[in-house]
Protein backbone atom coordinates (compact mmCIF):
# COMPACT_ATOMS: atom_id res chain seq x y z
CA UNK A 1 0.00 0.00 0.00
CA UNK A 2 1.36 3.33 -1.46
CA UNK A 3 0.74 6.65 0.18
CA UNK A 4 -1.71 7.58 -2.80
CA UNK A 5 -3.55 4.48 -1.36
CA UNK A 6 -3.80 5.49 2.28
CA UNK A 7 -5.57 8.46 1.65
CA UNK A 8 -8.50 6.53 1.06
CA UNK A 9 -10.70 9.61 0.18
CA UNK A 10 -13.90 9.18 -2.45
CA UNK A 11 -12.54 12.05 -4.24
CA UNK A 12 -11.56 10.15 -7.46
CA UNK A 13 -9.43 13.66 -7.94
CA UNK A 14 -6.59 12.11 -5.01
CA UNK A 15 -7.33 8.85 -5.65
CA UNK A 16 -6.01 8.92 -9.26
CA UNK A 17 -2.83 10.20 -8.00
CA UNK A 18 -0.12 8.26 -8.50
CA UNK A 19 4.18 8.70 -8.04
CA UNK A 20 6.13 10.77 -10.27
CA UNK A 21 8.87 8.82 -12.74
CA UNK A 22 11.65 11.47 -12.58
CA UNK A 23 14.32 10.53 -10.81
CA UNK A 24 18.04 11.99 -10.26
CA UNK A 25 19.57 9.61 -13.13
CA UNK A 26 16.92 10.39 -15.75
CA UNK A 27 17.37 14.02 -15.26
CA UNK A 28 21.23 13.30 -15.76
CA UNK A 29 20.87 11.20 -19.21
CA UNK A 30 18.97 13.83 -20.29
CA UNK A 31 20.58 16.40 -19.67
CA UNK A 32 23.76 15.00 -20.89
CA UNK A 33 21.57 13.82 -24.35
CA UNK A 34 20.11 17.20 -25.29
CA UNK A 35 23.11 18.91 -24.56
CA UNK A 36 24.77 16.94 -27.37
CA UNK A 37 21.40 16.82 -29.90
CA UNK A 38 21.05 20.73 -28.97
CA UNK A 39 24.85 21.43 -29.66
CA UNK A 40 25.19 19.17 -32.67
CA UNK A 41 22.26 20.78 -33.85
CA UNK A 42 23.62 24.20 -33.81
CA UNK A 43 26.62 23.58 -34.93
CA UNK A 44 25.84 21.34 -38.14
CA UNK A 45 23.03 23.77 -38.92
CA UNK A 46 24.87 26.75 -39.02
CA UNK A 47 27.79 25.02 -40.82
CA UNK A 48 25.32 23.94 -43.40
CA UNK A 49 23.49 27.56 -43.62
CA UNK A 50 26.86 29.05 -44.09
CA UNK A 51 28.48 26.35 -46.31
CA UNK A 52 25.69 25.63 -48.65
CA UNK A 53 23.23 28.45 -48.19
CA UNK A 54 25.69 31.48 -47.62
CA UNK A 55 28.97 30.21 -49.62
CA UNK A 56 31.22 30.85 -46.74
CA UNK A 57 34.20 29.19 -45.34
CA UNK A 58 32.70 28.20 -41.82
CA UNK A 59 34.30 27.53 -39.28
CA UNK A 60 36.87 29.70 -39.50
CA UNK A 61 39.02 28.88 -36.65
CA UNK A 62 39.50 25.52 -34.12
CA UNK A 63 37.97 28.17 -31.37
CA UNK A 64 34.33 27.87 -32.65
CA UNK A 65 34.43 23.72 -32.29
CA UNK A 66 36.18 24.40 -28.86
CA UNK A 67 33.65 27.13 -27.94
CA UNK A 68 30.75 24.38 -29.10
CA UNK A 69 32.55 21.75 -26.80
CA UNK A 70 33.25 23.82 -24.20
CA UNK A 71 29.01 24.84 -23.91
CA UNK A 72 27.83 21.41 -24.49
CA UNK A 73 29.43 20.45 -21.35
CA UNK A 74 28.58 23.60 -19.21
CA UNK A 75 24.56 23.13 -20.72
CA UNK A 76 24.83 19.58 -19.39
CA UNK A 77 25.57 20.53 -15.80
CA UNK A 78 23.48 23.52 -16.12
CA UNK A 79 20.18 22.07 -17.08
CA UNK A 80 21.02 19.02 -14.62
CA UNK A 81 21.39 21.34 -11.85
CA UNK A 82 18.70 23.14 -12.97
CA UNK A 83 16.07 20.22 -12.96
CA UNK A 84 17.37 18.48 -10.12
CA UNK A 85 16.84 21.83 -7.90
CA UNK A 86 13.66 22.60 -10.00
CA UNK A 87 12.19 18.78 -9.08
CA UNK A 88 13.19 19.52 -5.21
CA UNK A 89 15.99 16.98 -5.60
CA UNK A 90 18.45 18.99 -3.83
CA UNK A 91 17.77 19.97 0.33
CA UNK A 92 14.95 19.23 2.84
CA UNK A 93 12.71 21.85 1.72
CA UNK A 94 13.36 23.50 5.30
CA UNK A 95 12.67 26.90 4.30
CA UNK A 96 9.08 26.33 3.91
CA UNK A 97 6.35 25.50 5.89
CA UNK A 98 3.54 23.66 5.40
CA UNK A 99 0.23 25.22 6.41
CA UNK A 100 -2.65 22.85 6.23
CA UNK A 101 -5.60 25.57 5.24
CA UNK A 102 -9.56 25.38 4.81
CA UNK A 103 -10.11 27.23 1.69
CA UNK A 104 -11.63 27.26 -1.60
CA UNK A 105 -10.03 27.00 -4.76
CA UNK A 106 -12.22 28.89 -7.45
CA UNK A 107 -12.89 27.18 -10.79
CA UNK A 108 -14.40 28.18 -13.66
CA UNK A 109 -17.45 25.72 -14.67
CA UNK A 110 -17.64 23.52 -16.98
CA UNK A 111 -20.33 21.91 -19.04
CA UNK A 112 -21.30 19.19 -16.52
CA UNK A 113 -21.17 21.67 -13.10
CA UNK B 1 2.28 43.23 -56.43
CA UNK B 2 4.92 41.49 -53.81
CA UNK B 3 7.39 44.73 -54.23
CA UNK B 4 4.90 47.13 -53.64
CA UNK B 5 4.02 44.90 -50.15
CA UNK B 6 7.46 44.64 -49.48
CA UNK B 7 8.24 48.30 -49.73
CA UNK B 8 5.81 49.05 -48.01
CA UNK B 9 6.70 46.95 -44.75
CA UNK B 10 10.43 48.41 -45.42
CA UNK B 11 9.01 51.88 -45.08
CA UNK B 12 7.09 51.38 -41.64
CA UNK B 13 9.86 48.64 -40.45
CA UNK B 14 10.55 50.49 -37.02
CA UNK B 15 6.64 49.91 -36.29
CA UNK B 16 6.47 46.34 -37.27
CA UNK B 17 9.65 45.88 -34.79
CA UNK B 18 7.84 47.55 -32.27
CA UNK B 19 5.15 44.91 -32.93
CA UNK B 20 7.72 42.11 -33.02
CA UNK B 21 9.21 43.34 -29.96
CA UNK B 22 6.19 44.30 -27.96
CA UNK B 23 4.87 40.30 -28.39
CA UNK B 24 8.91 38.60 -27.72
CA UNK B 25 8.33 40.68 -24.09
CA UNK B 26 4.94 39.07 -23.93
CA UNK B 27 5.93 35.39 -25.08
CA UNK B 28 9.09 36.02 -22.70
CA UNK B 29 7.85 37.35 -19.47
CA UNK B 30 4.01 37.22 -19.25
CA UNK B 31 4.33 33.88 -17.36
CA UNK B 32 7.22 34.45 -15.32
CA UNK B 33 5.82 35.29 -12.06
CA UNK B 34 2.91 32.40 -12.14
CA UNK B 35 5.70 29.63 -13.29
CA UNK B 36 8.37 31.18 -10.42
CA UNK B 37 6.19 32.46 -7.01
CA UNK B 38 2.77 30.09 -7.65
CA UNK B 39 3.67 26.95 -9.91
CA UNK B 40 7.16 26.05 -8.94
CA UNK B 41 6.60 26.21 -5.06
CA UNK B 42 3.67 24.24 -4.94
CA UNK B 43 4.93 21.74 -7.71
CA UNK B 44 8.01 21.28 -5.03
CA UNK B 45 5.70 20.91 -2.54
CA UNK B 46 4.32 17.75 -4.22
CA UNK B 47 7.02 16.57 -4.65
CA UNK B 48 8.46 16.36 -1.54
CA UNK B 49 5.14 15.15 0.16
CA UNK B 50 4.06 13.70 -2.95
CA UNK B 51 0.90 12.03 -0.61
CA UNK B 52 -0.68 14.80 1.30
CA UNK B 53 -4.34 15.72 -0.55
CA UNK B 54 -4.18 18.90 0.46
CA UNK B 55 -1.64 19.40 -1.82
CA UNK B 56 -2.34 17.21 -4.70
CA UNK B 57 -5.37 19.84 -4.43
CA UNK B 58 -3.70 22.85 -4.43
CA UNK B 59 -0.87 21.23 -7.33
CA UNK B 60 -4.40 20.27 -9.77
CA UNK B 61 -5.42 23.96 -9.15
CA UNK B 62 -2.49 25.48 -9.70
CA UNK B 63 -1.91 23.62 -12.95
CA UNK B 64 -4.84 24.31 -14.54
CA UNK B 65 -4.86 28.19 -13.92
CA UNK B 66 -1.18 28.08 -15.54
CA UNK B 67 -3.01 26.18 -18.58
CA UNK B 68 -5.17 29.24 -18.83
CA UNK B 69 -2.16 31.42 -18.11
CA UNK B 70 -0.13 30.92 -20.86
CA UNK B 71 -2.68 31.82 -23.08
CA UNK B 72 -1.04 35.53 -23.18
CA UNK B 73 2.38 33.37 -24.52
CA UNK B 74 0.65 31.41 -26.99
CA UNK B 75 -1.16 34.67 -28.39
CA UNK B 76 2.32 36.07 -28.56
CA UNK B 77 4.34 33.71 -30.26
CA UNK B 78 2.13 33.61 -33.45
CA UNK B 79 2.37 37.36 -33.22
CA UNK B 80 6.10 36.79 -33.20
CA UNK B 81 6.07 33.94 -36.13
CA UNK B 82 4.57 36.56 -38.51
CA UNK B 83 6.42 39.60 -37.96
CA UNK B 84 9.82 37.66 -37.92
CA UNK B 85 9.53 36.57 -41.44
CA UNK B 86 7.67 40.04 -42.48
CA UNK B 87 11.23 42.00 -40.95
CA UNK B 88 13.37 39.86 -42.42
CA UNK B 89 11.92 40.25 -46.04
CA UNK B 90 11.52 43.85 -46.07
CA UNK B 91 15.00 44.26 -43.49
CA UNK B 92 16.80 43.26 -46.72
CA UNK B 93 18.43 40.42 -44.70
CA UNK B 94 19.93 37.30 -45.88
CA UNK B 95 22.33 33.92 -45.08
CA UNK B 96 25.16 35.79 -44.91
CA UNK B 97 24.41 37.69 -41.42
CA UNK B 98 25.36 34.61 -39.01
CA UNK B 99 23.69 36.46 -35.84
CA UNK B 100 20.12 35.65 -37.58
CA UNK B 101 21.01 32.71 -39.02
CA UNK B 102 22.08 31.23 -35.62
CA UNK B 103 19.13 32.52 -34.14
CA UNK B 104 16.78 31.52 -36.28
CA UNK B 105 17.97 28.29 -35.88
CA UNK B 106 17.32 28.28 -32.36
CA UNK B 107 13.34 29.64 -33.30
CA UNK B 108 12.63 26.98 -35.72
CA UNK B 109 14.94 23.91 -34.20
CA UNK B 110 13.88 24.37 -30.32
CA UNK B 111 11.23 26.94 -29.73
CA UNK B 112 8.87 26.22 -32.26
CA UNK B 113 8.57 22.67 -31.23
CA UNK B 114 8.88 23.29 -27.74
CA UNK B 115 5.53 25.95 -28.30
CA UNK B 116 3.86 23.69 -30.38
CA UNK B 117 4.23 21.02 -27.18
CA UNK B 118 2.85 23.57 -25.06
CA UNK B 119 0.03 24.23 -27.05
CA UNK B 120 -1.06 21.07 -27.07
CA UNK B 121 -0.41 19.98 -23.45
CA UNK B 122 -2.14 23.75 -22.15
CA UNK B 123 -5.17 23.52 -24.53
CA UNK B 124 -5.62 21.20 -26.45
CA UNK B 125 -5.31 17.20 -25.71
CA UNK B 126 -3.15 17.39 -22.93
CA UNK B 127 -5.42 20.79 -21.01
CA UNK B 128 -6.36 19.07 -17.23
CA UNK B 129 -9.38 21.07 -17.73
CA UNK B 130 -10.62 18.57 -20.43
CA UNK B 131 -10.23 15.30 -18.11
CA UNK B 132 -11.46 16.85 -15.29
CA UNK B 133 -14.47 17.43 -17.71
CA UNK B 134 -14.40 14.13 -18.72
CA UNK B 135 -13.86 12.48 -15.33
CA UNK B 136 -10.93 10.62 -16.38
CA UNK B 137 -8.70 11.25 -13.30
CA UNK B 138 -6.16 8.42 -14.27
CA UNK B 139 -6.02 10.62 -17.98
CA UNK B 140 -5.57 13.92 -15.33
CA UNK B 141 -2.76 12.64 -13.64
CA UNK B 142 -0.75 11.60 -16.70
CA UNK B 143 -1.36 14.90 -17.94
CA UNK B 144 -0.09 16.60 -15.23
CA UNK B 145 2.66 14.79 -14.99
CA UNK B 146 3.33 14.89 -18.51
CA UNK B 147 3.17 18.65 -17.75
CA UNK B 148 5.75 18.16 -15.06
CA UNK B 149 8.27 16.70 -17.15
CA UNK B 150 7.66 19.36 -20.30
CA UNK B 151 9.11 22.32 -17.43
CA UNK B 152 11.64 19.95 -16.10
CA UNK B 153 13.34 19.43 -19.57
CA UNK B 154 12.70 22.68 -21.30
CA UNK B 155 12.97 25.81 -18.46
CA UNK B 156 17.14 25.58 -18.52
CA UNK B 157 16.88 25.09 -22.44
CA UNK B 158 14.86 27.89 -22.40
CA UNK B 159 16.14 30.19 -19.99
CA UNK B 160 19.53 29.64 -21.90
CA UNK B 161 18.50 29.96 -25.05
CA UNK B 162 15.74 32.38 -24.79
CA UNK B 163 18.92 34.84 -23.16
CA UNK B 164 21.53 34.20 -26.60
CA UNK B 165 18.65 34.66 -28.71
CA UNK B 166 17.84 38.06 -27.07
CA UNK B 167 21.84 38.80 -26.88
CA UNK B 168 22.41 37.92 -30.05
CA UNK B 169 19.42 40.14 -31.16
CA UNK B 170 20.44 43.39 -29.36
CA UNK B 171 24.80 42.65 -29.74
CA UNK B 172 24.49 41.68 -33.68
CA UNK B 173 28.16 40.16 -32.52
CA UNK B 174 28.98 38.81 -36.09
Amino acid sequence: MNAYDKIGAPDPELAGARPFAGNPKRYRRLAIWGSIVIHAYLFFGYWAIKTFVAGEQFPSSWLVPAGVVASAIWFAFFSYRWTMRLDAQYGSGSRWIMESAQIKLPRERSEND
Amino acid sequence: MLESVRNFLAEHYLQLKFVHLLAVMVWVWSTSVAYAFYLVPVFKAWRRSSGDVEVIRLRNWVIERFDQGVIYEHIAFPVILITGPLLFWSGGFNSGVGWLMLKLLIVVGLFIPIELTDYYISHFGGAKKRFRDAGDWAGYERSVHRHWWFLLVTSPLVMVAGTFVLFLAITKPF
